[in-house]
């Protein structure tokens, strides 16, 4: 396990090649990418069936469009969107999938959550 | 009362904590995660976010990492009119992010069915045969404030961060189209850039009216703020739409097409719309009659100067500072309250450096021992304004109620 000392370390070295590799002055740039940084959110462990059945949504988008909802979200928004993912984004989700899947988000993150104490 | 300000709350340090939460995600390896150790409160439920420093960015407050959309720190907004590029918000809507891009090689095809003459644009050619324009503008996020809702409304939940004002170059798209041949038959003209929706379905594509669109107003810009553009806000080329909000201005502009007929794809028919009523209002918890595609800001004000809930020396002059903005007409007044709202008089203007951009003010006042809460209130030059008490729509659009600042005097 990395210490708090060690963190910080590799955090300072990863910034200084960060600022190397980016030394010519933006103006003269004549080629940019992008690599993305890694997730830092993940979808809450249950034992909700819908939970595994979930992991789809990681193909086309991290956790926090999920984990982020205000807790007030009710059944009705999550199953909207897990369609639209469908229907509009053509995510690979299966039919048969969907209700599970909502059931696990709501009941995580919506307004079916088991202790839910909104603010 | 909601508050805007996120530099008060508790932001904390979490390298212990990051570093057990990624142990305990079970993830193999630290280093993706080993700078995300910053956080933040935003004031509302869920609001807790991290703090990343993403490619040509600095640290900025992560409403999500795939795609990637970022918010700038509500701080920033106090250092300057300017938003600094490094700190300027991004906001995608697909994880399909372009390739590397050369921008020797970048090309702008224009086309569609009511364009009489397609053609192709490299960005030589944008940049050596056109005559250049420049404008200050303020793109915002038409979600923007989201999280302060009340009821919430789902999606993006944002603080105040998703906007920027910034100083932009580029080519007027009107004289781009006068190449085009346009047919008497065109109606709207569409907007798209290299990144792309994963699955095929949902690329991202945004319409103007074609009067909008050669109004001389929108353009086509290769500099932000005196550089290239970040790769998260465009490079090398974005569609900037002066007092419009931020969905129209596509980046990494790689299509425009000219059609004879309204555009109907997944972002216009369905996506930003608003309620199509003078107040793009319902009443909370109410769907809309009928709905309108989402267009130009509406107008807006903030202290930037003070904190929500902090403590000022009584007896001492106090200089609050803070921005304004609107969708084009320019800001004509910035009303202050010190009592809630009770009691107005006119906030000092600074220099107006352009009718799209932030625009400073600024009012002082000397505490006695007490409680103050702070307001401003902007109109603009054709009398539009702010509603004291913040509308609502199904979609969380739109959000532009006078803001409170309350400070303690001790």
């Amino acid at each position: 396990m990395l210490n708090t000392q060690s963190l910080v370390r590799h955090c300072l070295a990863a910034s200084l090649m960060l600022a190397s590799f980016m030394a010519p002055p933006a103006s003269l740039a004549t080629t940019k990418s992008y690599s993305a940084p890694a997730d830092t959110v993940q979808l809450k462990a249950s034992a909700l069936p819908g939970f595994a059945k979930a992991s789809v949504c990681y193909a086309c988008h991290s956790a926090e469009y999920i984990a982020y909802q205000p807790p007030t979200a009710a059944r009705p928004y999550w199953n909207a969107m897990v369609n639209r993912m469908k229907k509009v984004f053509n995510a690979p989700v299966q039919e048969e999938d969907i209700p599970e899947i909502v059931d696990y988000l709501v009941k995580t993150y919506g307004n079916e959550q088991p202790n839910e104490q909104p603010k | 009362m909601f508050n805007h300000d996120t530099k008060k709350l508790s932001r904390r340090r979490l390298l212990s904590d990051g570093a057990a939460w990624v142990a305990g995600a079970g993830l193999g390896s630290v280093a993706g995660t080993a700078c995300a150790t910053d956080s933040i409160d935003m004031p509302f439920a869920n609001g807790r976010r991290h703090m990343i420093a993403f490619p040509e960015k600095r640290e900025l407050i992560v409403l999500t990492t795939r795609p990637p959309q970022l918010e700038t720190p509500f701080e920033v907004f106090n250092e300057g009119l300017i938003t600094p590029n490094d700190a300027f918000f991004v906001r995608y809507h697909n994880n399909g992010l372009p390739p590397p891009i050369d921008s020797d090689k970048h090309l702008i095809k224009i086309g569609g069915n009511a364009c009489g003459k397609p053609f192709e644009l490299s960005m030589l050619e944008l940049k050596t045969q056109f005559k250049p324009v420049e404008v200050v503008a303020v793109k915002q996020c038409s979600g923007n404030s989201r999280g302060f809702f009340s009821p919430r409304t789902t999606g993006g939940q944002l603080g105040n961060g998703a906007m920027g004002n910034a100083h932009w170059l580029g080519v007027p798209l009107k004289d781009i189209l006068a190449r085009a041949e346009i047919s008497d038959k065109a109606r709207q003209v569409t907007f798209q850039g290299l990144d792309f929706a994963l699955m095929g379905g949902g690329d991202f594509v945004k319409a103007l009216d074609i009067h909008h669109a050669i109004d001389g107003e929108v353009m086509v810009a290769y500099q932000m703020n005196g550089a290239e553009l970040p790769f998260l806000n465009g490079f090398p080329v974005a569609l900037i739409v002066p007092g419009y909000f931020g969905t129209y201005w596509i980046k990494h502009l790689s299509r425009i097409e000219v059609i004879d007929h309204e555009f109907d794809g997944f972002w216009m028919k369905t996506g930003y719309r608003v309620p199509d009523n003078d107040c793009a209002c319902t009443e909370p918890g109410k769907n809309a009659a009928s709905t309108r595609p989402i267009s130009r800001l509406n107008v807006r004000s903030f202290i930037t100067s003070h904190k929500d809930g902090a403590r000022i020396a009584a007896g001492q002059a106090q200089e609050v500072r803070g921005i304004a903005f609107d969708g084009g007409q320019g800001i004509r007044e910035v009303a202050y309250s010190l009592d809630g709202g009770q009691s107005w008089r006119g906030a000092h203007l600074s220099e107006d450096i352009g009718r799209f951009s932030f625009r400073e003010f600024k009012f002082g006042f000397t505490p006695d021992p007490g409680a103050y809460d702070l307001r401003v209130r902007a109109f603009n030059r054709s009398g539009q304004s702010q509603p004291l008490e913040a509308l609502w729509n199904p979609s969380g659009y739109m959000r532009n109620g006078v803001e409170s600042i309350k400070l303690t005097a001790v």
